[in-house]
């Protein structure tokens, strides 16, 4: 049977009757400057808009902090900086503890401090190898880095070690963590709503044909007739 | 949001592709006993040609005509979704008794469902759409709309025969309305559930007291919806600060018959089935009570079932209703379960295929075979009995007492209506149900809380709800939490050990994330939240790794996060600033001064012009706002076909009686200033305005101290300068009420030959204005015309036409994104996908 299809006007009803407002909205942008960290969009959204900001913006600022320093690279003041603000959030994580370790350890081979980097390795990061094979895989997987150095023969999996994809995810992760110990949401709202939205037209895509949106346009993709 | 645990789960597969053709032979097949004259023209050629006569008129006869046999297109009865507009989420209008009328609204809401696939005519107007008699037939595949059959849920086709009201025959009850149970107001679906057929009657009611919207939308534009195109309803949109949208438009004549969509109002069980019941069960009047009259049923064989007034809509997610043993007589031979209506009421609900049931005397469950299988304690006079369906899993679950006992059943169909049932064999046996209209004995709300959250970490953690045959089979041990009530329990076990990691955000959803945010606020011109968050985006990117060698250069392209710089000047989003932020003054700090915001980037020179037209607007300074349209966005002032323009000068008539009115109001003050301070000798001498009503002398009720203070009173003007004063000011208020007319006047001229009901109801709406002393607070129609809600309403508009006259998406892609997920999930509801019920977006992402 094929999939039956669901007429554009029908469609367009549906979205309509949706039930959203522009302080819903408001909210959900909200919730991602402060949990993505945009201090000071945050404070011009809550000014412009007239809402009330759910924490308080130092907070958003300590976070925007590390971030930054791990975009930089500078893993060392990102670890520092976690620390300053509530020790415990690395002691209970240590899976997120030798994320920030490898990814120090990528920044030294970035660098070409390869002694420094071996140094590193072996005192700082193959103790925690023994401790779980996840870990181990990991350390691995980075001191592959070494060997294939700056070829172009390595492999993806390798060479996005090296991205700022990578600085970006450990940044991420940290940035959870921290909004775990302060008991907010570790994620922005409007990530959930992108799984959500996905995991629905995935769905709905095994019943019936229907306008599959681009997201980050707004458009429209019309089943063919 | 908990750590939750990670479930590598497959989705449910959707099952019964071919269920439609098997359901309906076997309707086809199947005769019921009970009297159903009709059951010839359930034949699929029958169907495409009787609707008209098989209106539920016959219902009303004094015959027993059977409920079943007379409604065509949908399992459930439908009405339409206007109940629930303008209510807040989660609340319910209560059904109040001085507007119920059941009886009047099934008749009225019950022949929609002869048309439920192919008008989406929002409210009492249903029964009049000329959509009906053109489209007699649910089966009729007509040119205009060939996909009209495939697009109702699965289920509908079978539902013909099913489907109807009950005979108006009965004085009503309570029981045939109270408020949705608790435990389903949180399914995305509740605002279409509905135990209360008054509520239907009270949402059409309120469409019909909202004809604003809806007149302007019917004649601007014919097409039903179109949210993609430019929308004259600006209810649905954001950019309207307000509440909710009040009602969708009551485009009675607009809808084209292409129009697919459906039902939206399920109604839920009530009560028993006046009708579909075995004589041989009596019913009380409120509709709960079943009581086994007569011999008592000797033969292996027979038994006396009911059925419940409505089937169960899948779209709950999770259906769960209690029945208790009034008495269990002698023998105790009652059963508790569901079927199809197809099931013969002589037999006891499990006994028969499409019927399920649990057993009081030997505690046996039944799946439509006339052997059970060992399932719980038997059950007696006394004991409370709860069945649940759970769509999500396909399967049922019994509680008893309060107690949940476990899953069982499999493969529940989701497209074949299903009726709560029970079964009885002895005199003397009886039972009362409860639909929900009473609090229930088991805590369903915790359950259903259970299974939201974890369709909700599905979908969250690995795109998949959870895998049933994982989560939920293990009957032994998956639901012991149930026994403890303590669902969460079992949550903070499975956390606990559970893989942790949560999911990466990846390069592309994040700059996705980016693009979203910066087009919505730079739709609804937040220029310094928008300045600020491009310059901090542009600054995380200057903080990329350098690349040092060919690889990590390479590196850095493939894994860029930011589109690349457009040249298209068209673009709605400026990704050239996103890139090549930091070349323009890079982050800085806030600056509260908005003319800081650089003027060499032509987005951000068009969000300040845009922006400045809308605070205007807002302002109520429409002459601003009009000449900046007509310098900057001349096309823009054409939007709606001269509507906009017809409806910011409109507005500027509306400013000019305002201004003339505050006007009049401060003379009233100046003259009761005057009043008190020469209390006894000249009071209202100089009462000069003469469109004053005089209630301004009147109003000296409470001097206030101030004016009767000596020292006030010495420094007050003299008598003779106050008149003087109030002279003045009434001259001033007079000539502002004259400027008023006259432009209202001119307008009225320019418009004469505009004959659009959209323009003459406008029109008559904002001369009205000027009858009132104080339009903006004087409520209603009037105040909602006058207020500051109306103008950043036309600023919303006025807004919307910019951008589209820009070649803009006329809504954010936020918003647009917001209702696509809600779309795609009601639709899920629709088709049956228990799942989609507990994916409650509203409230995990926007009220948690």
């Amino acid at each position: 049977m094929p999939a039956p299809k669901i007429l554009q006007e029908e469609w367009e009803r549906r979205l309509h009757d949706v039930n959203v407002t522009k302080q819903d909205l408001n909210r959900l942008v909200m919730d991602y400057l402060v949990i993505e960290g945009y201090k000071t969009a945050a404070e011009e959204f809550s000014r412009e808009t007239g809402m009330d900001a759910p924490v308080d913006f130092e907070s958003i600022e300590s976070r925007m902090n590390i971030r930054e320093a791990l975009q930089r690279g500078d893993v060392g003041d990102a670890i520092t900086r976690v620390n300053d603000l509530n020790p415990e959030i690395l002691d209970t994580n240590p899976a997120l503890y030798f994320r920030l370790q490898q990814q120090k350890l990528i920044e030294h081979i970035r660098q070409g401090n390869t002694d420094e980097a071996l140094r590193f390795a072996q005192e700082e990061l193959a103790p925690r190898g023994e401790e779980s094979p996840e870990f181990l895989s990991e350390l691995e997987r980075t001191m592959a880095l070494l060997a294939y150095e700056s070829s172009p023969l390595a492999p993806p999996a390798i060479r996005e070690l090296l991205s700022p994809a990578q600085r970006m995810k450990t940044a991420g992760e940290v940035n959870s963590a921290i909004l775990e110990s302060l008991s907010q949401g570790k994620e922005a709202k409007l990530v959930g709503l992108l799984r959500l939205l996905s995991w629905g037209e995935s769905m709905l895509g095994e019943h019936a044909a229907f306008p599959k949106l681009n997201m980050s346009e707004g458009t429209f993709t019309y089943p063919s007739k | 949001m908990t750590t939750r645990p990670s479930r590598s789960a497959s989705i449910p597969s959707p099952s019964g592709a071919s269920y439609p053709a098997v359901a309906r032979s076997l309707d086809i097949n199947f005769s019921i006993p009970f009297t159903r004259p009709g059951a010839a023209e359930t034949s699929p050629r029958a169907r495409r040609t009787s609707t008209v006569s098989r209106s539920p008129v016959r219902a009303r006869g004094p015959s027993t005509s059977p409920v079943r046999s007379t409604h065509l297109s949908s399992s459930f009865p439908i009405s339409l979704p206007t109940m629930n507009r303008g209510v807040a989420p989660g609340q319910r209008p209560q059904a109040s008794s001085s507007t119920f009328q059941p009886r009047i609204v099934r008749q009225t809401s019950s022949p929609a469902s002869h048309h439920d696939t192919t008008a989406c005519v929002p409210g009492p107007a249903v029964s009049s759409s000329p959509t009906r008699v053109r489209r007699p037939s649910l089966g009729v595949h007509s040119a205009p709309a060939p996909t009209i059959v495939r697009s109702t849920p699965p289920y509908a086709p079978l539902a013909s025969p099913f489907a109807g009201p009950t005979p108006p025959s009965h004085a009503t009850t309570h029981a045939d309305g109270f408020p949705l149970p608790a435990y389903l107001q949180h399914s995305i679906l509740s605002d279409h559930l509905c135990t209360d057929p008054a509520q239907i009657a009270q949402g059409s009611r309120s469409t019909l007291a909202a004809p604003y919207p809806g007149v302007r939308a019917q004649t601007i534009v014919p097409a039903s919806y179109p949210y993609l195109r430019r929308s004259p309803t600006p209810a649905m949109d954001s950019d309207s600060e307000g509440t909710p949208s009040p009602s969708p438009p009551p485009e009675t004549q607009a809808i084209p018959t292409t129009t697919v969509l459906a039902p939206l109002t399920l109604m839920l069980p009530t009560r028993w089935n006046e009708q579909d019941r075995n004589a041989l069960l009596s019913l009380t009047s409120d509709g709960c009570d079943l009581s086994f009259s007569g011999p008592s049923c000797t033969g292996e064989k027979d038994a006396a079932a009911a059925r419940a007034n409505h089937p169960i809509p899948p779209a709950c997610g999770v259906y769960y209703f209690e029945v208790e043993i009034l008495s269990s007589g002698s023998k105790g031979h009652i059963s508790i379960g569901f079927s199809a209506d197809s099931v013969r009421l002589s037999r006891i609900p499990g006994w028969e295929a499409r019927s399920w049931g649990y057993h009081a005397d030997d505690g046996y469950c039944f799946q439509g075979a006339k052997d059970g299988s060992s399932y719980g304690p038997t059950f007696g006079t006394g004991d409370v009995i709860g069945c649940g369906i759970d769509f999500a899993v396909q399967r049922a679950f019994y509680t008893k007492n309060g107690i949940f006992i476990k899953h069982l059943f499999d493969n529940i169909p989701t497209n074949t209506p299903l009726f709560p049932s029970v079964g009885m064999r002895h005199s003397g046996e009886s039972i009362r149900v409860n639909f929900g209209a009473t609090p229930f004995r088991y805590a369903i709300e915790d359950y259903v809380r259970m299974r939201k959250d974890k369709v909700w970490d599905g979908i969250m953690r690995d795109g998949k709800d959870w895998d049933p045959s994982k989560d939920i089979d293990d009957e032994s041990g998956g639901m012991d939490v149930d026994e403890e009530g303590s669902p969460d329990v079992k949550r903070v076990l499975v956390e606990g050990v559970g893989k942790k990691a949560s999911p990466v955000v990846d390069a592309e959803t994040r700059a996705t994330l980016h693009k979203l945010v910066l087009s919505y606020l730079e739709h609804h011109g937040y220029a310094r939240t928008a300045r600020a968050f491009r310059s901090q985006v542009a600054r995380d990117n200057s903080l990329d790794p350098l690349p040092l060698a060919p690889v990590k250069r390479e590196d850095a392209m493939d894994t860029d996060d930011y589109p690349k710089p457009s040249t298209s000047g068209s673009k709605p989003i400026s990704i050239s600033s996103l890139v090549h932020g930091p070349t323009h003054g890079g982050y800085d700090n806030a600056s509260s001064d908005f003319d800081d915001l650089d003027p060499s980037d032509p987005e951000t020179r068009d969000l300040q012009m845009r922006l400045s037209i809308l605070n205007a607007v807002r302002a109520g300074d429409i002459d601003r706002a009009l000449e900046g349209l007509h310098t900057h966005y001349p096309s823009a002032a054409e939007a709606q076909e001269g509507l906009l323009l017809f409806r910011l000068r409109c507005r500027k008539f509306v400013e000019l009686v305002l201004a003339a009115s505050a006007a009049f109001r401060r003379v009233k003050d100046a003259e009761k200033d005057a009043a008190h301070r020469d209390a006894g000798a000249e009071m209202g001498a100089d009462g000069a305005a003469p469109e004053l009503d005089g209630e301004g002398a009147m109003d000296v009720d409470d001097p206030s101290p101030e004016a009767l203070s000596p020292s006030v009173l010495g420094d007050a003007p003299t008598g003779a300068h106050k008149s003087a004063v109030v002279a003045s000011l009434s001259e001033i208020a007079k000539s502002a009420l004259h400027e008023a007319l006259a432009y209202g006047q001119g307008l009225e001229a320019d418009y004469k030959a505009d004959n659009r009901p959209t323009v003459r109801l406008h029109l008559r709406r904002t001369f009205g204005v000027v009858a009132y002393d104080d339009p903006e607070n004087a409520g209603g129609d009037v105040g909602a015309m006058a207020g500051q809600e109306a103008r950043v309403e036309l600023a919303g508009e006025v807004n919307q036409a910019i951008l589209e006259s820009q070649g803009r998406p006329v809504h954010p892609a936020l918003e647009t994104l917001y209702r696509q997920t809600g779309a795609c999930l009601v639709h899920l509801g629709l088709n049956g996908t228990g799942a989609a019920a507990y994916a409650d977006a509203r409230q995990e992402l926007l009220e948690s």
